[in-house]
């Protein structure tokens, strides 16, 4: 996709300048440098979702623990498994393990899900289902680039990078990608934009109301005044030094930044003060408990960012512990589920409250489930990785509401294969609900057309859309 | 039996079908669907790529095709003939056990109907080959060896003082224009300083140049910086950029390469000491081969700098460390990514894109790809891998081990110990468990004394413990952990009794280790050309060759036989691809490094696409000054500062940036060369020249990186406590997920591609948020004032003009002196206003700018 202007139109207008001038090389074909900025651009069809927040669960959360009951599971328990299963060739184990918690039905589509997510279940009407995913990838790392950067391998640009390549940002203000909180294993090649210009990549903020993002807050030792006088005299020195080179349109745009830097400075300060939100909503994010405070606050703060303009937002989930939960999932599962369960399950209540959620897709997923066996090399047992089937959930704009899609066999093992789902589906559909066509999102890198979902076979999910 | 039950049972049998045996039609089944996961449960216990029983390792479609030490275990198409299923028909293999009827009828089908490497294969790709590598294709620019042009005789030659200016000329006239006069000598200096040095001169450097009035003053210059070690730590960053350099191994923790720095010092020390290129391409390529150095030996004194420069060819993210998990496409991925960067640098092809496919625009054929990986294949064996770990995992590693020769069976025993196992478990369990306490109380959770024997519990239960020995600790200190609870302070001290023990025992050998390329053995796997790139799906075998359209079609290059050099410790498979690269009849290098030297100078390459010059990349915007270049930089002994030279005395190079409205309307980026374009600095220099100016700057070279730390607000900057924080910035750890804020800010690469070879100059906001409130331009502004009030004595006009000489190598104009003054009036305490305005002129843009 060609962004609309060209760099001279970009260029004069510069207090929207909010950019990075390429080499033309980097874009080889075309004569003159093309320009890359975060300005919003037309999508390829009418959008139904304007922003997305990925609620990204890294770790490998165990989704039949957590939405996807199978009753087999009772009949089998600490027997060996009805069909082979295959686990690692380290930890294979045929042992069946039951769900260790109740479930309970809910809502109006009456599905079952864990009393882990007492809150989740108040709302789950509001999500559909994906529960026939898979992916190819059985370790975190090779898992995580795949499900964010559509490759198994380190190098490539990340889901919200492409989003603001294709579709820049409402707010100029405000970086179009933020990521939220900690917990991917591959760090911020999970929010990387790789070789896509720098412009597009995720910007790493904080829900701390003094630091949210690096070098936003004044120093201790500056004065708001000095610090307006910093500018001002920046300001006039680049002005004499821009007389002697009047044509210079680099100059100018550096001369903006500094006055954008100054609004962004306020704007980040303003969204990461999480006190100017009501009492009532504060308490439906729980953000001064103890345990649902820290996802909380991420998740309400992803909300205000997503208010002001910011197109993709990512929050990891890992900052409470490990997903990983390879040994003693009883003691540790509860204790996660307890992390993000109220926080994700207000997101979705004030979104639709705001009547923000018909145009903001919020989108859940791990890099991989958990298998029904038991992981019985250890005193506490736990449950290995599964990338043969598991769940992830999707909610807002134009996603059916309380609808399901595809299952896993009985055991809750593998994508029952004619509904399996890929990481490259997931792509495609949420390109599409952005009004972008995932084919048409490409860069020129290395010789070709890159795209996110590159060659792998990828459809859109028309069956959850609305 | 219920309904219930029923429908449990009828539910089960169709789960049955979807996951376990596939059901086998009359076809020939997939080695990757249906007969890898019969291997892999069965066999791949005894037959993997760590322990290959009987010289048998089934994890891949090559090992199986290789067979064993009995021979080959496939005969395709005839089964009675094929070990692997004499042997499970027989039931004598898998040991202990036998496979179904199912599984045996899937790997008979298998032997008989499966796809195997077949004589078609080869005859498919030769007819491939000559219907797309036509005399046509061979005749594309950069693929005929250049000739060296006439130089143009110039009319109007007022401006041409070199060569390289009557091509330039020559162009311009044809549109009527002429170059700019020569920029005026400070800005002629400056740019020398930060092209040639990437650091700002000093005030009295500066001053020694204007003293001197000479006609040669200028060319005195450029040999003297070309003579500075700074000349070689910035063309080597230029050179590490291009390498793919970076400090962390990009695996899933982002781990510390703890020795990757001798191969960035040999960069510098080759530049710094103008090794001639050609030897500098053959020593990083196959410094080993070159040589001959042993593996598993202490290398001698003179292998030692050959084999530091392999360090090329270990630059890129490797995540091959995890061996619980047989997923040898990483490995595929690891060899075909090194295989790309290090070759698309010097040959400047996208050759990635014929890794799945027949490259659609370039004549280069899929096979073409495999036949250049089969030369990296001895070294890079995905049937034979090293790991890359030093001393924390598996030996022998991708480490040469530099030992006196008497120690050397001693530390490998010793590292490899079952103590030392011990020791290492400990080691990351003390640490896993302070990460672990350290997020649950960040997430509020209670850690009660029962809690903490849990999560203690849980850790020590974990056989695959993922550590991450760079984690940020900036919630709560090990310290403060240690105070909270006292069992920490018990087990660090278990800990570091049972290390001390261990290190008494050791103390006196500390080897020193070089991560290097070798061939791992001179008989390597096979290659095949992977179809769609997929290592399971290998079609026609290849052997090491060139690609067809840069061959000799009469006399195709011939790689050498290691089996004729008994005297050979590797395959010389490597050295012969180097040579050819280097020599006279090679089209593309000498162009490729021509243009990356012109590029460093210039901002853009004479072929601005860098790293294709092939059919989508962009034309030479002056093919007859590349070529000149090129081929007169071969007949020189490939000497980088006489090229240097040649082009920096050049009116090109000299003349002013001046904005000529005209041309600028025509030709906005000079690809013509009427100007020379004004260059954003690059982030090294930007940060490099701030500590010169404030005399910060640390000029030590060489040596292990500079450790860098979390700061308060989050961002990577440089850790005083542990190192120098006043260094270049190249000596600080590059860091390919923890990158320091103020280089990233302005465009310094963090490798998460597998090289740049281009910078980014973007403007962004957050640059001018680094420059107000980031720490390092607050500790910079700082020293800045303080030295520039000294040796002022308080005397602000005498402190600005300082300043503006120190910074801009210029005294302020008489505008800029107000602004000063007033700045530091408003100020009660003026040292503090002082402090302010030289912030504001290191961020200005006069200060980020080279013209």
């Amino acid at each position: 996709m060609k962004p609309f202007l060209s760099r001279r139109q970009a260029l004069q207008e510069a207090a929207l300048g909010f950019g990075g001038l390429a080499l033309s090389s980097l874009c080889a074909l075309g004569a003159e440098p093309q320009s890359f900025d975060l300005r919003p651009k037309r999508p390829h069809f009418p959008a139904k979702a304007k922003n997305v927040i990925f609620l990204y669960v890294g770790g490998g959360p165990s989704t039949i623990d957590m939405f996807d009951p199978k009753p087999l599971l009772r009949k089998y328990d600490g027997k060996p498994a009805p069909f082979e299963i295959k686990g690692r060739a380290l930890n294979g184990s045929q042992e069946v393990m039951a769900s260790p918690w109740e479930f309970t039905r809910c809502g109006k589509s009456g599905r079952e899900i864990s009393n882990l997510l007492p809150h989740f279940q108040k709302v789950v009407d509001k999500v559909s289902f994906v529960r026939s995913m898979q992916t190819d990838r059985i370790d975190h790392s090779t898992a995580q680039f795949t499900f964010v950067t559509g490759r198994g391998f380190t190098g490539f640009p990340t889901l919200g990078s492409w989003v603001n390549y294709a579709l820049g940002t409402e707010n100029q203000n405000l970086p179009g990608f933020v990521a939220l909180g900690e917990g991917a294993s591959i760090g911020s090649r999970a929010h990387s934009s790789a070789w896509l210009p720098p412009v597009y990549t995720g910007t790493s903020m904080r829900a701390d109301a003094k630091a949210p993002i690096y070098d936003i807050k004044r120093p201790d030792d500056m004065s708001g005044a000095q610090q307006q006088k910093l500018l001002s005299v920046v300001n006039q020195l680049n002005r004499e030094q821009k007389g002697r080179h009047p044509l210079d349109q680099d100059l100018e745009a550096r001369i903006a930044n500094y006055e954008l830097a100054a609004r962004m400075q306020l704007e980040a300060l303003r969204v990461a003060d999480l006190s100017a939100e009501s009492q009532a909503t504060r308490d439906l994010y729980g953000v001064d408990e103890k345990v649902s405070g820290p996802y909380g606050k991420l998740c309400l703060m992803a909300r205000r960012l997503v208010e002001s303009g910011v197109r993709f937002v990512q929050i990891y989930a890992g900052g409470g512990g490990n997903w990983d939960t390879h040994s003693n999932i009883v003691g540790q599962l509860p204790g996660l589920c307890q992390y993000v369960d109220r926080g994700m399950a207000a997101l979705l209540i004030d979104l639709e409250q705001r009547g923000m959620l018909q145009d903001t897709l919020v989108v859940w997923s791990g890099e991989f489930g958990r298998l029904p066996t038991i992981e019985a090399r250890n005193a506490a047992p736990g449950r290995d990785h599964n990338p043969y089937g598991f769940n992830m959930w999707m909610a807002g704009a134009g996603v059916k509401p309380g609808f399901d899609y595809g299952m896993t066999d009985e055991l809750g093992y593998a994508a029952v294969p004619e509904f399996r789902v890929g990481h490259a589906d997931i792509h495609a559909t949420i390109q599409h609900l952005l009004g972008i066509d995932h084919q048409k999102n490409t860069f020129f890198y290395e010789g070709r057309n890159e795209s996110l979902v590159g060659v792998t076979p990828a459809r859109v999910l028309n069956e959850i859309l609305l | 039996m219920g309904f219930r039950q029923m429908l449990n049972a009828f539910l089960l049998f169709v789960a049955a079908l979807f996951a376990a045996t596939p059901l086998l039609a009359q076809r020939a089944p997939l080695f990757k669907d249906e007969v890898l996961p019969v291997l892999e449960k069965s066999c791949m216990k005894c037959h993997n790529p760590k322990q290959t029983m009987g010289g048998l390792d089934l994890s891949t479609f090559a090992g199986l095709m290789k067979g064993g030490a009995s021979g080959p275990v496939i005969a395709p198409g005839k089964p009675g003939r094929s070990l692997l299923w004499v042997m499970v028909e027989s039931d004598k293999m898998p040991m202990g056990g036998s496979l179904s009827a199912a599984q045996k009828q899937l790997l008979r089908t298998y032997i008989e109907q499966g796809r195997f490497p077949t004589a078609e294969m080869d005859a498919a790709q030769l007819a491939k080959e000559a219907a797309r590598i036509t005399p046509e294709a061979r005749q594309w620019w950069s693929f005929r060896v250049p000739v060296k042009p006439a130089v143009p005789a110039v009319k109007n030659a007022g401006t041409v003082r070199t060569p390289i200016d009557a091509f330039v000329a020559e162009k311009l006239a044809a549109k009527g224009w002429r170059m700019q006069p020569e920029a005026e000598r400070v800005t002629l200096a400056r740019r020398l300083y930060f092209g040639l040095t990437g650091v700002a001169p000093t005030s009295a450097e500066m001053q020694a140049f204007l003293k001197d009035t000479s006609p040669e003053a200028y060319a005195k210059l450029v040999d003297r910086l070309l003579e500075s070690p700074r000349y070689g730590e910035h063309w080597g960053r230029h050179w590490l950029d291009i390498a793919g350099y970076s400090d962390t191994r990009g695996d899933a923790g982002d781990s510390i390469r703890e020795v990757s720095w001798k191969y960035r010092d040999y960069v510098i020390q080759a530049f710094h000491k103008n090794k001639p290129i050609d030897r500098f391409l053959l020593e990083q390529f196959a410094g080993d081969q070159l040589v001959n150095y042993q593996p598993g030996t202490t290398p001698r004194p003179e292998q030692v700098e050959a084999l530091t420069a392999t360090g090329y060819l270990r630059t890129i993210a490797d995540i091959t460390d995890n061996q619980t998990i047989y997923e040898v496409d990483k490995y595929f991925d690891a060899l075909q990514k090194t295989v790309e960067t290090s070759l698309s640098s010097v040959l400047g092809l996208s050759i990635g894109c014929a890794r799945c496919h027949d490259h659609k625009f370039d004549p280069i054929l899929q096979k073409d790809y495999y036949k250049l990986t089969a030369v990296y294949q001895s070294t890079w064996d995905p049937e034979n891998w090293l790991a890359a770990n030093l001393g924390f995992g598996p030996w022998p590693s991708r480490m040469v081990l530099d030992i006196p020769a008497d120690k050397r069976d001693a530390w490998i025993k010793d590292v490899t110990s079952s103590d030392a196992k011990t020791i290492r478990r400990l080691d990351d369990l003390l640490e896993a468990t302070y990460q672990r306490f350290r997020a649950e109380l960040k997430a509020g959770r209670e850690l009660t004394p029962e809690r903490r024997v849990e999560l203690r519990k849980i850790i020590e239960d974990d056989p695959d413990l993922e550590v991450d020995r760079n984690a940020t600790k900036d919630f709560v200190s090990d310290k403060e952990l240690d105070a909270r609870y006292p069992e920490f302070a018990k087990w660090k001290e278990e800990l570091l009794t049972r290390r001390a023990n261990r290190r008494k025992k050791q103390s006196e050998i500390d080897p020193n280790f070089i991560e290097a390329a070798w061939d791992v053995s001179k008989t390597p796997s096979p290659t095949y050309i992977l179809q769609r790139g997929n290592y399971l799906a290998p079609g026609a075998e290849v052997q090491p060759g060139l690609p067809v359209v840069l061959d000799d079609a009469a006399k195709p290059f011939a790689f050498p036989k290691p089996e004729q050099h008994p005297d050979w410790h590797h395959t010389g498979r490597r050295l012969a691809l180097a040579k050819w690269l280097v020599a006279r009849e090679n089209p593309l290098v000498a162009r490729v490094f021509v243009n990356r030297v012109w590029q460093f100078h210039f901002g853009e390459g004479l072929v601005k696409s860098v790293d294709d010059f092939g059919m989508q990349g962009e034309k030479p915007s002056h093919p007859e000054l590349l070529d000149y270049l090129a081929v007169d930089f071969q007949e020189n002994g490939w000497d980088l500062k006489r090229l240097t030279r040649q082009i920096l005395l050049s009116q090109v190079y000299r003349q002013s940036s001046a904005e000529v409205a005209e041309y600028l309307a025509a030709d906005p980026s000079a690809k013509l060369l009427w100007r020379k374009p004004p260059l954003r600095l690059e982030a090294e220099t930007i940060r490099d020249s701030m500590l010169a100016v404030s005399g910060l700057l640390n000029e030590k070279m060489y040596g292990p990186h500079e450790p860098i730390k979390r700061g308060a607000d989050g961002q990577w900057l440089e850790d005083e406590s542990k190192g120098d924080p006043n260094r270049r910035s190249l000596y600080l750890t590059q860091s390919r997920t923890r990158p320091v804020a103020f280089l990233h800010a302005f465009d310094a690469p963090t490798m998460t591609a597998d090289n740049q070879t281009q910078r980014f100059r973007s403007a962004l906001p957050t640059q001018s948020l680094a420059l107000l409130n980031g720490p390092f331009v607050r500790r910079v502004s700082l020293a800045f004032a303080n030295q520039v009030w000294e040796q002022s004595k308080g005397d602000t006009a005498v402190a600005l003009h300082r300043a503006f000489v120190a910074a801009y190598s210029r005294p302020p104009t008489a505008r800029e002196l107000a602004i000063g003054q007033q700045a530091i009036a408003s100020e009660t305490d003026p040292k503090e206003g002082l402090r302010l305005f030289l912030q504001a002129i290191l961020g200005a843009n006069d200060f980020l700018y080279s013209y």
